[in-house]
């Protein structure tokens, strides 16, 4: 079983085989290198085969693999290898000694080389990264370990050296995870960034994985649009949005379709954002808006690691909103709101009432509510993860428990999950290999019946209701206190104690897997994987008889809710995704320079979700939330759907001497969404990339501070199908039933007109980009150009009647462009025994309808403020230039005719005639914005002395804006509502300079008309996360059975500069109904331990 | 395998490749059509509420309908509701009409029931083109179904639409039988065939031919006068009964068949909390005459103004709720429950509102008579009055109409002149045909909607005013939605819009 190349008589060996015989080795030497060896067989008596496998390596390297399990050693003179016992290392000559860790972590580094320059004299460290060996009082000590940055430590005279190294995150040798398999990162000539899940981002107390990515790569836009527990997964966008369908990443998780969300955050091991073409076009009609490739971690062979990371912490929104508290102050202003609005308005509080409130010491009876302190407190947060890992030459495995626990900063919203995770994989023998990925969780959210909608309905809640008070105790809760008050004014906390919506979840996920190398370079994968999911949600609502309100001055009821029945809906989803997949895979070297591999691959997937409803009405008791417990009124629903994708795809790379690379991609997709015509698309890309540094001419320039150059460029064809299903089809409609002789009669007509001709949206991406490494790999720069277009874009155009008046279909006609660029940078440097890191990414995107139905006139509206138009950004903001207030009638007067809605008085905003023709109305609208960020960045920091290691993450967008207008935020106030404090400047005859608009009771008035000033600047510079840690040196634990001990303080969004005054800067483009719960601010404390 | 990999279809619809395969889907297909009367409000289900856009009735709000607005001169292309909704609604039906049309004769299944469903789609589509040219005048005909891309006519004449309809109506008769056993009742009849082919000849102002289409039906002798004129509007009991020629069909409770009438025009008060969006005017309460046939404005008549509603018409009584009534038990004076509103002018409507409790908002069981008797009759009386002038057959076709069994008014004296007769017979289509959906489409077919709308004053029952209508030429059509222009720009817009 010995494997030789030919080649020319050089110091050069090729060799490769399993437990070859010494002997064997030096008479194959001699063959290649004419070198002869000498030795007694007496010496080769106790030596052990060797396994080798290298190609054109040095003559010494060889021969150190050959010799560095033996009780012998080498040397050589002339061309003659002198083969004789290894002197006994006699532990007296031993004068250095130290320890070894990983200057992140902390955690001792078992098998680190260390060798006395320009010797061969090595020496690994142990398990527990001590090492000892001899070396002379001048020498330099060469620390090695693959990952990590190599190091050089000049003795002069120390006996005790204790190194860290720091691993070498962007090093060139890193394996990136691609589609189906793993390239070298050198060898990737498409635009891929990797994110490597280190320690340090499963300290963070994220709640889903989604948030990790968050400031972290280039090209990639995070945004967490909601704190509340269980529903907090940010919205993520890779270069801009893509389409006017849904623009969310393909997410693979171990190679099959999936959703962060099903993680365990400290499962991860890596994740791979692939942007360009080239790298994701493997994945075919569904890459168009970037894929996600998400790995988790394995057991590495060797001893049993088990890890312990767990936390606590507490949480509190980011900003609230911040309403009149002062009920006086309320009260006052709503009564000269009133009479501003109409003179002969009387005053709806009585000055009897206000002093009342003045006076008074009994803030139960009369009170300042801030109903923001009384919805938001403190929230938690509870993590806990073990795993045990390990594994030995045939079986490795990887277990770990997960435990979550988040009490939301609302009251009655809180989450808790539960995760199981079991990687293993076994070697049946040499050439066959089996394993499995085993995911499951169980989960739990609690909200009161809709947060969005409280939040909503609490904006109709005034400082005058107190929120509860108990008597003979029984809670009762606050209604208006005093009959000038509205009486539609509400109780937030009577909603959140009476309105459930719990929902529990089940999530399986298993995938199993083979391989054979059927032959040398030529391997063949089969992949199964099942996925089920389950979830229960319910929605009851206890009887209106325990939600009265009370005035609880005059100790009556004044809103009675009695008749309203107790109701339960609930909704149980189950689906369930099947995966196969197969891939044969073929790498080889010819000539030894030609470097060829090639993948292919056929995929099937099906999905299926199902849904059933219940409902019913009238339950005796608040403990009995069960459908069969409920008295009247029960409703049943439930449908099921399913969709299919089949595919082929292949791939091939070619490289010559590591220096010109080219890859092809290729995917054949048909998909069920598409009628058998239209149901295939082809999604090719190729890329090609030349490593300038390999060229001899650069070699030998004085530019010996670059270690590598390499000039990528790529172009491929994506596809995106994210439309409902069976849209293709003519259905029929039912329940268009009719009453023949008084009984019903069922009825089916479609409702829709079927377009069968629709098929792939198409995005072309275009991409150029450079990956340069200087100065021993400390500084490392990725620049990547891109232009990307997406084309067939599915839309449903306006139809006419004539058609018959049915839905439109959707056909493929819209064009839209993201272009921008993206860099990357990242420096890092050791100083003594200081480390730091400096890594940072800045995108620039730019977002443009090209076309959108056809007539660059036509513009569709989302909600009252944004806008799809030809030639502006997805989802532009919309509506009229506001130019100030006017000031006074004379303004008005001489102001274009301002009549949008009704008359115009002083402090009315006053807006900009666009088209100059001496009237404002709906033609005057303009463009106020975009709502995609056209930069997005991020720099970490990271710093690290001796055990203390300290690293801060900064994030941020730029050049974006965001529509801020709601019932919590608006210059329209009612009897019975909250008024913003920032309306507190707004104009009035006393403070006639104001450009905030005067308050009205008017909720039609023109100023709540959509207008750039209720559009704010929602750039934003944040700290994303903050880490302090401080490892516990190894020399203490040198005698205990733990490995490691880690001791962190973590915080998430600790600081937020931005302009923006709304919630919060991440969340969205706000409209009226959509108020989402705040986000939050984590402080933890976390212990990271390993034995 | 990838083929049958790849066919994913859903499971609770059916699609093109699985209906219209039985007897069973032609009869589905066809009840899909007749729902379209019934739900989308646009076309029948609030159609007395366009009362309030004659002088009979006044509506409040300037939303819901739209009526109201109208009733005010502001009918714009632009309008949703009610412009572009009806027009929307009524190619919808059309649609569905054109698709039985095109499918069901390739179904095998019993010849018969096919030529019967055939017909009662062709009578279908006619009814919703005689909507169409009504209300806009000429509409573009389409006769099958469309495909995606598919060229896009202009409009055809009012003339050629109506011709069309005759044309169907003529056609649907030689399939539909003259009645039905009592699990088809509700289905159209040779009787509603006809009746809409009348209709189509009366918008054309073809009288002598209006005159032989009426004729033939009445002396079909099928038909006859109720004996209960009140009850026909708000008894279930009396649904269905000998004078009804076609009707939409309602049932409930919680059938999700019910109709939104009585929620729209009941009081306050009603059990479903009805919205009172319609009054009554009180230039409609005076044209009741008295019982002694003479006008309140007749110092013959014996009219009181101190007890204005004594020796009234009873259909005054049959049609409205006005003080000194008695509604559910409840007395005239309670009804006002709710405040402001029920008090705009002072009168409610008794038609289309339920008198039993057990429904709720929106879910009235009372089917919407579409044709009856007495409009045939009237029709047939005003048309031989244009043809021929009144002779015997006139006098004794309205007559009829006035004797019925509990209005029992005086016949119309002899030696009235045509001109005088075409008066008397508008008259008593505005006070028998009050608050059926009928009205506004007669005043704009005599061209006297402008005289009678614009500059009128609504008043309350005590004299103050309320509202002050308009009504310009371009009012008698409506205009073509101006979406629907956007979209097919040979749609040419009508005059004055």
């Amino acid at each position: 079983c010995l494997q030789v190349c030919a080649t020319a008589r050089a110091q050069k060996v090729t060799i490769s085989g399993r437990n070859i015989s010494l002997k064997e080795i030096f008479t194959e030497i001699r063959s290649q290198t004419g070198y002869n060896f000498i030795y007694t067989n007496e010496d080769l008596q106790h030596v052990v085969p060797v396994t080798l496998d290298v190609k054109n390596a040095a003559l010494r390297e060889v021969l150190d693999i050959c010799f560095a399990r033996q009780p012998l050693d080498y040397a050589i003179q002339e061309k003659i290898i002198i083969v004789k016992p290894q002197a006994p290392v006699l532990p007296a000559a031993a004068n250095v000694t130290g320890t070894v860790t990983d200057a992140v972590t902390g955690k001792p580094l078992p098998g680190v080389t260390i060798q006395v320059k320009g010797t061969s004299t090595g020496i690994a460290t142990d398990e527990k990264g001590h090492y000892s060996l001899s070396a002379p009082d001048n020498a330099v000590l060469v620390f090695s370990y693959l990952g990590y940055i190599k190091k050089e430590v000049p003795l002069a005279g120390q006996t005790m050296v204790n190194i860290m190294l720091s691993p070498a995150n962007t090093g060139l040798s890193e394996v990136v995870v691609v589609g189906y398999g793993t390239q070298r990162k050198e060898d990737l000539s498409g635009s891929v960034s990797s994110i490597n899940y280190d320690q340090q981002l499963q300290n963070r107390a994220i709640t889903d994985v989604s948030q990790a990515l968050s400031g972290l790569a280039a090209g990639i836009s995070v945004s967490q649009t909601s704190g509340q527990p269980g529903r907090d997964g940010a919205v993520l966008r890779i270069r801009g949005v893509g389409t006017l369908n849904n623009s969310d990443p393909l997410v693979l998780i171990d190679g099959i379709v999936g959703s962060l969300n099903n993680l365990n955050p400290n499962d991860v091991a890596s994740i791979s954002i692939l942007k360009d073409a080239a790298s994701a076009a493997i994945y075919g009609s569904r890459a168009a808006n970037g894929v996600i490739l998400v790995t988790t971690k394995r057991g590495k062979k060797g001893k049993t690691v088990i890890n312990y990371n767990g936390s606590a912490g507490v949480q509190k929104a980011t900003h609230l909103f911040e309403p009149v508290t002062d009920y006086v102050t309320y009260m006052q202003l709503m009564n000269r709101i009133q009479k501003a609005d109409n003179p002969g308005n009387t005053d709806l509080f009585k000055p009897a009432t206000i002093d009342a409130w003045k006076n008074a010491t009994d803030r139960v009876l009369y009170p300042n509510t801030n109903w923001m302190d009384v919805i938001f407190g403190q929230g938690i947060i509870t993590r806990h993860n073990l795993s045990v890992s390990g594994g030995n030459e045939k079986t490795d495995y990887y277990l770990s428990m997960g435990y979550l626990y988040n009490k939301g900063i609302m009251e009655s919203t809180d989450a808790t999950k539960y995760t199981l995770r079991l990687n293993m994989d076994h070697k049946i023998s040499d050439k066959i290999k089996i394993g499995a990925n085993l995911n499951s969780y169980w989960n739990k959210v609690n909200e009161p019946f809709d947060v969005t909608t409280l939040l909503y309905y609490s904006a109709n809640s005034v400082p005058g209701v107190t929120p509860t008070m108990t008597k003979d105790g029984v809670t009762r809760y606050g209604g208006r206190n005093t009959d000038d008050e509205s009486p539609n004014a509400i109780n937030p906390q009577q909603y959140m104690d009476t309105w459930f919506y719990p929902q529990v979840g089940q999530y399986s996920f298993a995938k199993l897997y083979g391989e054979w190398e059927i032959m040398k370079d030529l391997k063949w994968q089969v992949n199964g994987s099942a996925e089920i999911y389950n979830k229960e949600s319910k929605q009851y609502k206890y009887s209106g008889a325990v939600q009265n309100l009370w005035n609880f001055q005059k100790d009556e009821v004044t809103v009675s809710n009695a008749s309203v029945p107790s109701t339960l809906y609930q909704r149980n989803d189950n689906s369930l995704a099947l995966t196969f997949y197969t891939t044969l895979n073929y790498d080889k070297t010819f000539a030894q320079d030609h470097h060829v591999s090639v993948l292919l691959g056929a995929s099937r997937e099906t999905s299926r979700n199902a849904w059933f409803s219940g409902s019913v009405q009238g339950f005796p008791s608040n403990d009995t939330w069960e459908l069969s417990a409920g008295l009247s009124q029960p409703i049943v629903g439930g449908t099921s759907s399913s969709y299919a994708l089949s595919s082929y795809f292949g791939r091939v790379n070619y490289n010559y001497k590591e220096k010109y690379l080219l890859e092809a991609n290729l995917r054949y997709d048909g998909s069920s969404r598409f009628a058998a015509g239209n149901r295939w698309g082809i999604f090719p890309s190729f890329s090609g990339a030349w490593r300038l540094s390999r060229e001899n001419f650069f070699r030998n320039a004085e530019l010996s501070f670059v270690d590598d150059i390499k000039i990528r460029g790529s172009w491929g064809k994506l596809g995106n199908q994210n439309i409902g299903l069976y849209q293709y089809m003519g259905l029929y409609a039912a329940g268009q039933n009719y009453i023949f002789g008084n009984s019903l009669s069922a009825g089916l007509a479609p409702k829709a007109l079927p377009n069968p001709d629709i098929t792939w949206e198409s995005t072309a991406t275009t991409d150029i980009g450079a990956d340069i490494s200087l100065f021993r790999e400390h500084f490392d720069i990725t620049f990547d150009w891109y232009n990307r277009r997406t084309g067939n874009i599915l839309v449903q155009l306006p139809l006419s009647s004539l058609y018959g008046a049915l839905t439109p279909p959707y056909q493929n006609v819209a064009v839209v462009q993201n272009r921008g660029w993206e860099a990357a940078l990242g420096y890092k440097n050791t100083v003594g025994s200081f480390q730091y890191a400096i890594s940072s990414n800045l995108s620039h995107n730019t977002n443009k309808v090209l076309r959108f139905q056809g007539n660059p006139d036509v513009i569709q509206s989302i909600g009252n403020n944004s806008i799809i138009k030809q030639g502006l950004p997805i989802g532009a903001l919309y509506g009229y230039q506001a130019q100030g207030t006017f000031k006074n009638q004379h303004d008005i007067d001489n102001w274009a005719k301002q009549k949008l809605s009704g008359s115009n008085k002083p402090g009315d905003l006053k807006y900009a005639d666009v088209k100059q023709d001496g009237v404002i109305n709906g033609s005057d609208r303009t463009y106020l914005g975009s709502v995609i960020p056209e930069y997005t960045y991020g720099l970490t920091l990271q710093a690290g002395y001796k055990g203390i290691s300290l690293s801060v993450l900064f994030q941020g967008i730029a050049g974006v804006k965001r529509y801020y207008q709601n019932l919590w935020y608006t210059s329209a106030v009612r009897y019975g509502r909250e008024i913003n404090s920032h309306f507190l400047n707004a104009w009035s005859t006393d403070n006639p300079n104001s450009d905030i608009p005067r308050l009205t009771t008017d909720s039609n008035s023109d100023n709540t008309q959509a207008s750039s000033f209720w559009v704010q600047n929602g750039s934003f510079l944040r700290v994303k996360n903050m880490q302090l840690s401080y490892n516990f040196p190894a020399g203490w634990l040198k005698k205990t059975f733990i490995a490691g001990i880690q001791l962190y303080a973590d915080a998430q969004n600790p600081f937020t500069w931005t302009k923006y005054n709304g919630l919060d800067p991440e969340t969205g483009n706000y409209t009226d109904y959509q108020i989402e719960n705040p986000n939050v601010r984590t402080f933890s404390l976390g212990i990271n331990a390993s034995f | 395998c990838t083929k049958d990999f790849l066919n994913s279809k859903p499971s609770d619809q059916l699609s093109d490749t699985n209906f219209w395969k039985s007897d069973a889907d032609a009869l589905s297909g066809i009840t899909a059509i007749y729902e379209q009367m019934q739900h989308n409000y646009q076309i029948y289900g609030y159609n007395p509420m366009t009362d309030g856009m004659t002088p009979n009735a006044w509506i409040w709000s300037d939303y819901l309908e739209g009526y109201g607005g109208i009733s005010k001169g502001n009918l714009l292309p632009t309008l949703i509701t009610p412009v572009n909704d009806k027009w929307v609604q009524l190619y919808n039906g059309i649609y569905k009409s054109n698709l039985a049309l095109e499918k069901i004769p390739g179904i095998k299944m019993d010849e018969t029931l096919k030529g019967r469903l055939l017909g009662e789609a062709q009578f279908l589509r006619a009814l919703f083109y005689y909507n169409l040219a009504d209300y806009y005048g000429g509409v573009p005909l389409i006769e099958h179904t469309l495909q995606l891309g598919a060229e896009l006519p202009g409009r055809n004449t009012r003339e050629e639409v109506l011709t069309f309809v005759e044309a169907q109506c003529d056609e649907a008769v030689k399939s539909l039988p003259a009645v039905y056993d009592k699990a088809n009742t509700g289905r159209a009849t040779q009787g509603a065939a006809l009746m809409l082919k009348a209709k189509a000849l009366l918008l054309g102002k073809q009288y002598q031919q209006v005159a032989a289409v009426a004729k033939q039906l009445i002396d079909k002798g099928q038909y006859r006068l109720y004996d209960n004129y009140e009850a026909m509007f708000t008894d279930v009991a009396a649904e269905n009964n000998a004078e009804v020629i076609f009707d939409v069909q309602y049932a409930g409770p919680g059938l999700g068949e019910g109709s939104p009438l009585d929620g729209f025009m009941g009081p306050q008060s009603s059990f479903g909390k009805g919205w009172d969006q319609a009054y009554p005017t009180q230039d409609l309460v005076n044209s009741y005459e008295m019982k002694n046939g003479k006008m309140i404005t007749d110092p013959a008549s014996g009219y009181d103004a101190a007890n204005p509603f004594k020796d009234r018409d009873p259909r005054l009584d049959y049609t409205i709720i006005r003080p000194g009534s008695v509604w559910k038990g409840i007395a005239y004076d309670n009804i006002k429950v709710g405040g402001a509103k029920s008090t705009f002018i002072g009168y409610l409507p008794r038609k289309h509102v339920l008198t039993v409790d057990g429904f709720n908002w929106g879910d009235s069981p009372l089917n919407y008579i579409v044709f009856r008797y007495a409009d045939l009759l009237l029709l047939y009386a005003e048309a031989e009055n244009e043809t021929n002038g009144p002779d015997a057959a006139v006098y004794n076709a309205i007559n009829q109409v006035r004797a019925r069994k509990g209005v029992e008014m005086p016949a119309i004296p002899a030696g009235k002149t045509k001109e005088q007769m075409r008066d008397i017979i508008r008259h008593e289509r505005r006070i028998e045909l009050a608050f059926e959906g009928i009205y506004y489409s007669d005043i704009r077919r005599w061209g006297i909607a402008k005289e009678l709308m614009d500059g009128a004053v609504i008043k309350t029952m005590t004299g103050q005013q309320l509202d002050v209508r308009h009504f310009v030429d371009a009012l008698y059509l409506w205009p073509v939605p101006q979406g629907e222009i956007d979209l097919n720009p040979k749609l040419k817009q009508n005059p004055g819009y």
